[in-house]
């Protein structure tokens, strides 16, 4: 298996387990804001950067010109999520509930938007990752 | 619809031939993974042309000896 499909796998792992945490504290706690610290757990993600460093300083090729391209195939397909999740979220509560109303939010609620956006980001493009290898990337 | 044309190649039957040549063996020569080698020859990668070169030379023969195009049966 090639260096940057482990990372995926690795990056999909993380976010099962992130997701399995959130669900479970969700069902014992109830929908309150400390819950949402489960998401802490997808910091994990940031550990797929040590998977190649063997192969690295063995002085092995980690990236060639095909894992360019199925990198460059998933960053932009997961980019493209992401945007489509980005403009709704920006723009949903104004269609929803009009140019002049106010929101009261709880402190948390920003980082409670931004770290499961990155978290679908990063899964997406994991997604793709893994999809492709598994199956081709035909330009 | 017509279907994108295919490039066919004969990557494993030339290592054989050239003294039983391992997959990691050519992919250190030409600079790239063993998985790509691996992909090229099932046919699930269509390589640069630089690389097809690069794995020609490495034969000694030229591109059209390695690689062949399949052309869509809709184009003359």
């Amino acid at each position: 298996m090639h260096v940057q499909e482990k990372q995926a796998w690795f990056i999909l792992v993380v976010a099962a387990a992130t997701l399995t945490l959130l669900l479970l504290s969700l069902s014992i706690f109830g929908f309150h804001p400390a819950v949402f610290g489960a998401f802490g757990l997808f910091g994990l993600s940031g550990f797929a950067a040590l998977i190649g460093r063997r192969e690295r300083k063995a002085g092995l090729v980690i990236m060639d010109e095909r894992d360019r391209q199925i990198a460059l195939y998933a960053t932009t397909g997961a980019y493209s999520v992401f945007w489509l999740l980005f403009v709704t979220t920006a723009m949903g509560p104004f269609c929803v509930l009009g140019p002049d109303a106010t929101v009261t939010l709880h402190t948390t609620t920003i980082a409670n938007i931004a770290i499961p956006a990155l978290l679908v980001l990063m899964v997406v493009r994991s997604l793709i990752v893994v999809v492709l290898y598994r199956r081709g990337s035909r330009v | 619809m017509s279907e994108k044309p295919k490039i066919k190649n004969c990557i494993r039957r030339l290592r054989f031939d050239h003294g039983e040549m391992t997959q990691e063996e050519l992919a250190g020569r030409v600079g790239v993974t063993r998985q790509t080698i691996i992909a090229l020859e099932s046919g699930r990668y269509t390589p640069s042309l630089l690389l097809a070169m690069q794995i020609a030379r490495v034969f000694s023969l030229p591109v059209e000896g390695v690689f062949e195009f399949l052309a869509d049966s809709d184009h003359p």
